[in-house]
């Protein structure tokens, strides 16, 4: 006896009955079915159509250039990187948990001061104060980004001030080699170009928000675009607090690290 | 293959060339523009060399290679949703079967295949794609879009009927009893 709640809805039994996906019940109800029988006939058509469609035609311009780029990738001792991966919302709400503590606690030191020396405190007044206000601007910022890194969860009191007092250095992300299928090759001159757009860049105004991609470390700054000679456009980042410092180029939408050249 | 993957440069390059087109093909059909394609294309490419290293040898070459090319106009098209567009709906929307919005006449009284299924919104165009053109099932289809195969299944039905009535059949199905008041 067929089971109806097992089969799927009419309107894609034919189909699925074209493609063998349906169990014993499944067959037998389209089977016994002429209209059903009449919808896998045209159903068919369609399938044989699809898959006979010709190659489109086809640019040997750019075939000849993606071959040239595959065969550079061959040359290229780049080795890709690719974010850890992890939900995405879980970044942006420890970012939005930390510019929310960052605030309070920002606050209370204000008010703090203000009452010990009862004169005006409607700004901080303190390097401290001011370190934890920058870092709860740069906290919120990041979480209203696209995709808050976890990084923001302990943000830093300004780029200069973190180099300058000897804080712990992020170390690159791990290499993966799944990324591969993603990363587009640059091709040496590629990677000469992304560091002499990270010279350029250097020294950066204090920390600067993603345009589409989140930071690869904690402490790199967006610094803007770079195009690789095959065309593939990527996001700059520089890492400041590196040694040598670092420019990275990530690639915009999936954010994967194309590249990662130091700077010295 | 062999002598690609030990080196051979010229080897390689002749690799490619042979499946270029094939491969073009694959990303052409399922990113449903040239633009996508070339871009999808060329990714794959990079994707073909950097992975044959570890090319096993366990199917056949073109099998891993289009499979490649299919990952990587997914990741196009994903990119292409990104860069702000049209994101994968939900699956009770946008079925493009129910759009009554009138064509060009051109494209009503003759549409091509090909043109019919670039019209196709990505969702139902990439499992079709991957159904008809790389013969895949629908595990593996689900697998690939990060779908529910019971989704690809409506996805794929629901191409179909898209592409019955943009070929100029307004009553795919004529007389379905589930469709009759």
């Amino acid at each position: 006896m067929t089971n109806r709640d097992d089969l799927p809805p009419d309107d894609e039994l034919a189909s699925a009955y074209v493609d063998g996906e349906l169990d014993a019940s499944g067959r037998a109800r389209v089977e016994s079915d002429p209209t059903l029988l009449a919808e896998v006939a045209a159903l068919r058509e369609i399938r044989a159509a699809v898959a006979d469609l010709p190659t489109p035609e086809l640019d040997h311009a750019r075939r000849d250039a993606a071959i040239k780029a595959a065969l550079a990738t061959a040359d290229s001792n780049v080795v890709p990187f690719t974010r850890p991966t992890g939900h995405r919302w879980v970044g942006a709400v420890l970012g939005v948990a930390a510019a929310v503590l960052l605030v309070l606690f920002g606050a209370a030191v204000v008010r703090g001061g203000g009452q010990s020396s009862n004169s005006s405190a409607s700004a901080p007044t303190t390097a401290a104060a001011r370190a934890e206000a920058a870092a709860a601007t740069t906290a919120a910022a990041g979480a209203a980004s696209a995709d808050a890194s976890a990084t923001l969860a302990s943000p830093q009191p300004g780029g200069e001030a973190v180099a300058g007092g000897g804080a712990a250095v992020p170390s690159p992300l791990p290499p993966n080699a799944d990324s591969s299928f993603k990363a587009a090759a640059p091709t040496d001159a590629d990677l000469a170009a992304l560091r002499d757009a990270g010279r350029r860049a250097l020294p950066l105004p204090p920390p600067t928000v993603a345009a589409g991609c989140p930071a690869p470390t904690p402490g790199a700054d967006f610094a803007g675009t770079v195009l690789w000679s095959t065309g593939v456009t990527a996001e700059l980042f520089l890492e400041r607090r590196l040694s040598p410092p670092t420019a990275w180029a990530l690639a915009p939408g999936s954010c994967l690290v194309l590249a990662t050249v130091p700077l010295a | 293959v062999a002598a690609a993957r030990s080196g051979d440069r010229a080897a390689l390059d002749a690799l490619l060339r042979s499946h270029y087109d094939r491969v073009y093909g694959v990303c052409r059909r399922i990113t449903g523009n040239d633009a996508d394609a070339a871009d999808a294309a060329q990714n794959a490419l990079i994707a073909i060399v950097r992975g044959l290293p570890r090319f096993d040898g366990r199917s056949a070459f073109a099998t891993w290679a289009y499979r490649i090319a299919t990952n990587a106009s997914l990741d196009e098209l994903r990119r292409r949703n990104r860069r702000g567009t049209v994101g994968l709906p939900d699956d009770n929307e946008g079925d493009p079967a129910a759009d009554d919005r009138p064509f060009d006449a051109d494209v009503t009284e003759r549409m091509a295949l090909g043109a019919a299924l670039d019209r196709l919104p990505d969702e139902f165009r990439a499992p079709v794609v991957l159904r008809d053109l790389l013969d895949l099932d629908y595990a593996q289809i689900a697998e690939a879009l990060g779908i529910p195969p019971g989704t690809v299944r409506s996805r794929i039905s629901r191409g179909r009927a898209a592409l019955v009535k943009l070929l100029g059949n307004q009553t795919p199905f004529p007389d379905r009893p589930s469709s009759q008041p």
